[in-house]
This record gives structure tokens, sequence and C-alpha cells, in this order.
């Protein structure tokens, strides 16, 4: 079975289709690593890609995404027996005081798309909670998202917070959500902002290099 | 001199005016700074006068009557509708709630302090079941208006602003802020697509009813239509799929009764502006250049043509000091220097005053436009 059937529809965005379409690889025999490779993770890529042009938007992100998500779920147990790892860990959360979660939720399915483990802490979450989770499981990258005004100034905290349990050097910290920029980022010493998921999930593939 | 409502009206009436209007919704960061309490689930039965007092101290004009009260709603017998605000381990919540013979839903939202804000607690949709509960509850929803409320709010303003009238959120909206969530309600486009289709009809088609009765029995000669609507999440295709044909229909009753119609973009404008110029809106509402937006100033006005009015122009974070005040007056003045290419021109902020902004820029902005605005 030819891998780019499984990429065309993730793209598609056919959750059924690609599920059976997994099951039919694993039926034959093929290794779930290039299932998940060179099937959903290279049909989200494209999709990642298309949302960066602004040729795809949020509903179409987030059904080829699902479908993506659900297909990468038949395939953990086989990836675990195999010993296969994640190129990374990033733990994710939407920051103290702010319950705006459709961003957070699809930067964490764009990582997840290039191989990266994500740990999903939800919405509110303090800095403490951050800094202890990356602390806690080894991540290389802390993503916080915020998209009030009156919330972003957490996004700072965070990486003060980082600073005061010694772990600011091994970890790098992205920030995102509508009202943030570059320069805010640069204000409150993070190390990366994007403006989209996709160029999130690029950027986090070169900090667990 | 022509007064702020004057202003106004002869933008909407594709007139220039002796200035660019400017107005604000203040109402947000007026009742954080007062810390007076959001009656979300109820509304205010009186005209607020207090705010409108404030916009008029603050120098801009007002136009946006939140929580307002300009009609009763009315069920069938079998549908009983219920809202109420608890506390739940000292924390505030309200929840809003249908029973009806086919079944039960129930959404609930918490007070958070620090945004001063109602956010989601828990979405009342989540299946097709949940779903028809809420088409059958819509289906028999009607609406009998109170034009002596809304009199009450445009006498008190007088002049000194216009007192737009707000239309509830089209079924998308409903059902992406209110019932179901952005990403449950894409999902339910692929899983149960007749089912969603039904209830969206059931809802726009009750939705109309309400734009009729706004655009014939009140006096209002602006209507908002109250989406949070953004090109992002609302793309395109899913536009033209779910929510165009009822946007039409509901400018066209407006225009039908000689009023105007504007729309609330408070998110990505490329794209949307166009999609709502090509069915025939007067006035995109909420205009925030910026990251929010996606564009800067002139890229909208190039979007919009020359004949639509864009309404808007100051992001949220330049309200506060960790932005410098030379890049709140660059924003005012650079919003302000449209008027050189189309009088289709409100100067207003991105969506509300946030909370918590300074005072000071609130005061500065009526200066700039005192200054940079005339035309
Ligand atoms: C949907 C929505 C809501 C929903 C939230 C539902 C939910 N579960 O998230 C509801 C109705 C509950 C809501 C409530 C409120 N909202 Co709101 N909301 C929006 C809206 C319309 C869309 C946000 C969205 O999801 N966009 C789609 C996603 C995909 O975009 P995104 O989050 O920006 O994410 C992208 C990028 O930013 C980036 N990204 C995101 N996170 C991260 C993280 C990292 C690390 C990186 C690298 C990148 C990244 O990648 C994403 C995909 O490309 C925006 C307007 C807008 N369009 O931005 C207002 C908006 C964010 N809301 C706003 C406000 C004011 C509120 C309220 C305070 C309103 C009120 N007065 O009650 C409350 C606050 C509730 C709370 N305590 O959090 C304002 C914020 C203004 C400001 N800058 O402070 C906005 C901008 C509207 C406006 N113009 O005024 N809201």
């Amino acid at each position: 079975m030819d891998m780019k059937e499984i990429a065309l529809e993730v793209i598609n965005g056919k959750t059924k289709i690609v599920k059976a379409l997994v099951q039919q690889a694993l039926d034959e025999g093929i290794p779930a690593k290039t299932i998940l490779e060179e099937g959903l993770l290279a049909g989200m890529a494209v999709v990642g890609e298309k949302f960066k042009n602004n040729e795809v938007f949020v509903p179409e992100v987030l059904i080829s995404a699902r479908a993506m998500t659900m297909g990468a779920a038949m395939l953990k147990e086989k990836l675990n027996e195999s010993g296969e790892t994640a190129k990374g860990k990033a733990c994710i959360g939407t920051v103290q005081g702010d319950l705006h979660d459709i961003g957070k939720n699809l930067v964490k399915m764009m990582l997840e798309s290039k191989g990266i483990e994500v740990i999903d802490l939800g919405t509110d979450v303090s800095p403490e909670t951050f800094v202890q989770t990356a602390k806690e499981q080894n991540c290389q990258i802390i993503c916080c998202s915020a998209l009030l005004t009156t919330t972003m100034t957490v996004m700072g905290d965070v990486v003060k917070a980082a600073e005061a349990a010694g772990i600011r050097d091994s970890v790098k910290i992205m920030v995102g959500g509508a009202p943030v920029t570059e320069a805010f980022c640069k204000q409150i010493g993070a190390d990366a902002y994007t403006s989209d998921a996709a160029s999130a999930a690029d950027l986090a593939v070169t900090f667990c290099q | 001199m022509m007064t702020p409502r004057e202003r106004i009206l002869a933008v909407y009436n594709g007139q220039k005016p002796d200035r660019v209007p400017y107005m604000l919704d203040l109402s947000h960061y007026y009742l954080h700074k007062f810390q007076l309490p959001w009656e979300l689930g109820s509304g205010y039965p009186k005209a607020d006068t207090g705010l409108m007092d404030f916009n008029r101290k603050m120098g801009a004009a007002f136009y946006c009557p939140q929580q307002a009260h300009f009609w009763n709603v009315e069920y069938a017998n079998d549908v009983k509708s219920s809202s109420a605000t608890r506390v739940v381990n000292g924390v505030p919540e309200i929840y809003w709630r249908f029973d009806t013979p086919i079944g039960s839903i129930e959404r609930i939202r918490v007070w958070e302090p620090s945004s001063y804000s109602w956010a989601i607690k828990k979405w009342g949709i989540t299946n097709e079941k949940d779903l028809e509960v809420l088409t059958y509850a819509m289906a028999s929803r009607r609406y009998t208006p109170i034009p002596q409320n809304y009199e009450e709010w445009a006498n008190y303003i007088g002049e000194d602003g216009l007192v737009y009238m707000n239309t509830a959120y089209s079924a998308i909206g409903y059902l992406m802020n209110y019932w179901m969530g952005v990403e449950n309600t894409i999902y339910a486009s692929y899983d149960f697509e007749d089912e969603l289709q039904e209830c969206v009809t059931q809802i726009n088609n009750n939705i109309l009813e309400m734009v009729e009765m706004m655009a014939s029995e009140f006096s209002a000669p602006v209507i908002i239509m109250g989406d949070n609507f953004s090109s992002d999440v609302q793309s395109p295709s899913f536009f033209d799929c779910w929510s165009k044909d009822y946007y039409k229909k509901a400018y066209d009753i407006i225009h039908s009764h000689g009023k105007k119609v504007a729309v609330h973009v408070d998110g990505k404008l490329k794209g949307a502006i166009k999609m709502m110029k090509d069915i025939g809106v007067d006035c995109i509402d909420a205009v925030t250049p910026g990251s929010v937006g996606g564009c800067t100033p002139a890229e909208a006005r190039a979007e919009a043509g020359n004949d639509l009015i864009l309404s808007g122009g100051i992001p949220n974070e330049l309200w506060y000091d960790y932005s410098p005040m030379s890049s709140f007056e660059n924003a005012v003045k650079e919003w302000l220097a449209l008027k050189d290419i189309s009088p289709a021109l409100i100067a207003a902020a991105g969506d509300q005053v946030p909370i918590g902004a300074l005072e000071e820029r609130i005061l500065r902005m009526g200066e700039l436009v005192e200054e940079y605005g005339y035309y």
C-alpha cells in the first residue's frame, strides 16, 4: 500500500478512511514508523504549509489534525514495542486567567505532527505549573499561549519562574496567541514567537535537535 | 460644528462629516473600573445612565448598549428556559438551561476575576442528541419588542452618540461561542452535518425574525450583527457553506426598512472584509489592525474599497503602559490618515477599550481626533 493514500486522506480530513487505511497498512505488515512518518505526518505537513500560506484555515486544520491524531493513536502500541521515541518533549498551556484554548490546541497538534511529545496542561495554567512540569518531565520546550492583553504578562512570569527554578538554560520558552508580538517576546526574555501554529512546530523541531 | 450623532449618521449616509467620528465601547472598562457586577445572564432592565455619562466624561461618543433589555423572550409551554447565577465553592457561575420533552442541555460560565469576565466552564452540546434539543427549543422562541427601552437609552445620550442595536449571534456564532465551542462545531460540520444543518437553519430563521422585529419596531438607525467574526475561524469556504445565506438575508431585511447594518469582525480581517462587503454590509465594526486583525489599516482599506465604513483602529495592547505612548499615538494617527482615502471611517477601539487601560490614553485619543481628524 502506498503511504501517499493515507497522507491524502489526512489532508482531506477523512478520519474514518484514515483509520481504515492505517489498519490495512498494519495488516500488510508495514512498520508503524513508516505509516506514521510517510503517511500521517507527511499529510499533516502539507496541511501545515497550506495553513502558513493562508490557503487553508482553522476548520480544515482541525479536521486534518483530528484524522492524524486518530490514526496515530492506532500506532502507539506498535511504536512503543519497537522502542520508537519522540523527537522531543514539550509542555503547553494557556496562561493563568485565560481560557482561550483553540490556538493552543492547534499548536499542540502541529507539534505532535512533527513527532514531538506534548504534555497539555490545559488552560488557566500558573507559571509554577509550567516550570514544575518542564522540570519533572524533562521538557526541552515550554509553550505558552495567551489571547488577552491582561494575561499576556503572565508569560513574563513564566520566564522568571524558569530562571528561579534554575532550568532557564535547559528549556526554550515559546510564546504566542493573537495579541502577542515578536517585540513582546523579546521584551519578556522568551526565546521565540511565531504567529501561527505550523511555524511554531517548525521552530520547535529545531529546538529539539 | 456637527454633533457626535450627526457625524456618525453622515458617515452611514455616505457623506463627509466635519471630522472623523470618534466613539468607544467603554462598557467592560467601566464595569471593571468601578467594580460593578456584570449581569451576563439577565441584562439590565434600565438604561445604563452611568455608562453613558462615563462616555461623556471621556469625550467619546456612545454606541454600544451592552446588556440592554430591548425585548422579552418566550418559548412554547413544553420548553423550559432557565438561567441563574449561583456560587459554587466560592466562585460565581451562571448556567443557562433548556428542558424539553426530548431532553435537557445546560451550559455554564464561571467568573474569572483577573480578566473580569465570564469564562466557559462547560459547553452545553457534545453530540447530535443535544443539538436536537437546542433545535427543538429554538423552534418556539418568540420575541416581544420593548421599544420604549431603546428610546430610554437613545433619549439619554441624545446628540452625544448613536445607540446601535445588537442582534443575537448567527447560528454558527451561537454554537461556537455559547453552546459547543469552535472545535466541536467544526467537527460536527463533518460528523453530523444533517443535524447541524437543521439546527443552524432553525436558529438562523429565528434570529431573522428578531432582525425583522428590530428593523421594523425600533427607531435605531443602525443594527449591528453581534458575532465575534474572524476569517481564520469562519474561513471563506466554511462561511459560504454555513453562514453566508443568513447574513445576506439579514442585511436585506435591515436595508428594506431603510436602516444601516454593521458587522462585528473582531478577529482576522483578511478575507472577512471582502466576504461581508460582497453581500452588502455597510460597516465593519471592531477593526483591529496589527497582530489580532492580521493586517495594517491601509490593507484593511484596500480590501474594503472606498465605500465600506471601517470602524475601529486601536489594538488592545496599545492602551497599556507596556506599549510606549508614541506607539499609541502613531496608531491613532495612522488610522485617522485613512480619511484622506475615504470618509467611510470611524475612530474607535479594536473591539472594546480593555479593562485597566490607561485613562490618559482614552483622553489622548480624543485630543488626537480633534487635532488630526478634521476634513
Ligand atoms: C473564540 C474567542 C473567544 C471564546 C473562547 C473559546 C475558547 N475555548 O477558546 C470565548 C467566547 C469564550 C471568549 C471569551 C472572551 N474573550 Co475572546 N475571542 C475569541 C476570538 C473570536 C477567537 C480566538 C481564537 O480562537 N482564534 C483562533 C485561533 C486558532 O487563533 P489564536 O488563538 O490566535 O492562535 C493562533 C496563533 O496565535 C498561534 N498561537 C496561539 N497560541 C500559541 C502559542 C505558542 C507558543 C505559539 C508559538 C503560537 C501560538 O497559533 C494559532 C494557530 O495558528 C478572538 C478574536 C480573534 N480572532 O483573535 C477573541 C478575543 C481573543 N477575545 C477577547 C476578549 C476580550 C474576551 C473576553 C474577555 C470577552 C469578555 N469581555 O468577556 C472573554 C475572556 C474569557 C477568558 N477569561 O479567557 C479579545 C482579546 C483582546 C485582548 N487582546 O485582550 C479578542 C482578541 C477579541 C477582541 N478583538 O477584542 N473569546
